[in-house]
């Protein structure tokens, strides 16, 4: 990084920066000055500038002058003190705001992922026993596993809301229960894991016309919809399409090649089997 | 550039003459809001230091001494105000070291195409410590000498600082770059 540059840029864009101030600033200003004005500052100002044989006369006059300020300021005490306070209170500044506050605004993440797992069926080990007996000891194995399968569902909404269906045929029959960490639970699908199986984007493309990766297209089959958008990094969009065999060929609308360097790319789409319209991000290198 | 800021004006304001006093706040604002704006985490901030660095000026503009212009002798008023405003923060100064670098991708982006806007949004995020550093070298020109002088830290760290400091800037605008590509 050449250090100079930045200091040049910086100091060529807002050497001469003047924006327009918020329009509240001035009233609290002259408040305060007024409040300075209200107290001594006034009179020994004055005194520097009265002409020269004004100082004789005010040597005469300031005693008068502060004796006179003393008992009207006693008169008034009251009031004035309270109009101070208020004042006062307005010019306060505000409590320092936190840094961090800002830093944090900065790690916004562009995707959330909905997380949904369905537990189909809990697969339980059985071993045939002797019903006759062992009544009591079926009931309460079974209820053991019951209180398990609430322990595994409550688990599941704490990590990611899902929505949970409970077979509870597969209890029915079954004895010697095993433990709820052998039994098989598929795994959460995130958005993002379900997504990839219909919608492929990849995160480079040359667009040099050697017939190689020329165009930017997005592998997406059984769709609905389908919106393609491409953002370069100051956030304008540069280009968009329905078109899903169209393809970006790396220029701008005007026809101009578009530099090297990052792209965002925002795919919105449906597929046939999809109830909701989603959305896919990435990121995207342009070479040449 | 520089304000045409008559003596006269400042002899009426040393008087506490409200009309002047107004007189000057509206000639000076904008250019000493951008000075708050470049030495603050935000807008909000920048507001506080342009009113307090205001009420300083016109209880203090009889201690002005004539050498040197008004215009620098006022921004080295909202400068101390900013920095005053900020000290208490000191201690997140450390905290935003650990900014790690950003992903190889990224490295072609250059600062041509950088507007004052992105400059600000950037300044607004860094730590005030290397935000006043940065400000005050190469923007207002200042030695590390008397960098050092004003912040009272020596001539070393005032250079490291800087150093640093642009580093900071450069990550700070590559995260807000990134912040839209970042599709994970």
């Amino acid at each position: 990084m050449e250090d100079n540059s930045l200091d040049i840029i910086l100091k060529k864009q807002l050497q001469n920066y003047a924006p327009e101030p918020p329009s509240g600033v001035w009233s609290g200003i002259e408040k305060a000055a007024n409040n300075a004005a209200g107290n001594s500052g006034n009179i020994f100002s004055s005194i520097k500038n009265l002409a020269w044989f004004g100082k004789t006369v005010a040597v005469l006059v300031v005693p008068a002058a502060v004796a006179l300020t003393y008992f009207a300021t006693k008169q008034t005490e009251n009031a004035t003190k309270t109009e101070q306070n208020i004042s006062a209170s307005q010019v306060k500044p505000e409590p320092i705001i936190d840094i961090q506050k800002t830093s944090i605004q900065t790690e916004t993440i562009l995707i959330k992922p909905k997380v949904k797992s369905k537990i189909k069926a809990a697969e339980i080990k059985s071993t045939p026993i002797n019903l006759v007996e062992n009544v009591a000891s079926i009931s309460t194995t079974i209820d053991a596993a019951k209180i398990d399968f609430t322990k595994v569902a409550i688990d599941n909404v704490i990590h990611s809301a899902a929505k949970i269906e409970v077979a509870p045929k597969a209890v029915k029959h079954n004895s010697n229960v095993v433990p709820s960490n052998n039994t098989a639970i598929q795994k959460p699908v995130s958005d993002n894991q379900l997504q990839d199986d219909a919608v492929v984007l990849t995160n480079a493309f040359s667009p040099d016309n050697d017939g190689l990766n020329d165009k930017y297209i997005v592998k997406i089959e059984n769709e609905k919809l389908f919106h393609l958008s491409i953002y370069n990094f100051k956030n304008e969009l540069i280009f968009e399409t329905d078109d899903k065999n169209e393809g970006w060929d790396g220029n701008y609308k005007n026809g101009l090649p578009c530099e090297v360097g990052m792209y965002a790319v925002t795919v919105v789409y449906q597929l046939n089997n999809q109830q909701e319209v989603r959305t896919k991000n990435r990121g995207l290198n342009l070479l040449r | 550039m520089s304000l045409q800021i008559e003596p006269e004006l400042i002899q009426r304001c040393i008087k506490n003459e409200a009309k002047a006093q107004k007189q000057l706040y509206d000639l000076c604002k904008s250019q000493m809001y951008g000075v708050c704006v470049r030495y603050s985490n935000s807008s909000d901030d920048a507001r506080d230091i342009l009113q307090e660095g205001f009420i300083k000026i016109f209880s203090k503009i009889n201690q002005y001494s004539g050498k040197g212009s008004v215009e620098g002798w006022m921004k080295r008023i909202f400068i101390n105000c900013a920095l005053e405003h900020y000290r208490v923060n000191k201690v997140y100064q450390a905290q935003s070291d650990v900014d790690t670098a950003w992903s190889v991708g990224f490295d072609s982006f250059s600062l041509e195409k950088i507007s004052i806007k992105e400059i600000l949004e950037v300044l607004n995020k860094m730590a005030p410590g290397y935000r006043t550093v940065l400000n005050l070298y190469a923007i207002e020109g200042y030695s590390h000498a008397e960098i050092a002088d004003m912040l009272e830290i020596n001539e070393g760290t005032s250079k490291s600082q800087l150093s640093r400091a642009r580093k900071v800037f450069m990550e700070e605008y590559k995260k807000l770059n990134n912040n839209l590509v970042s599709g994970r």
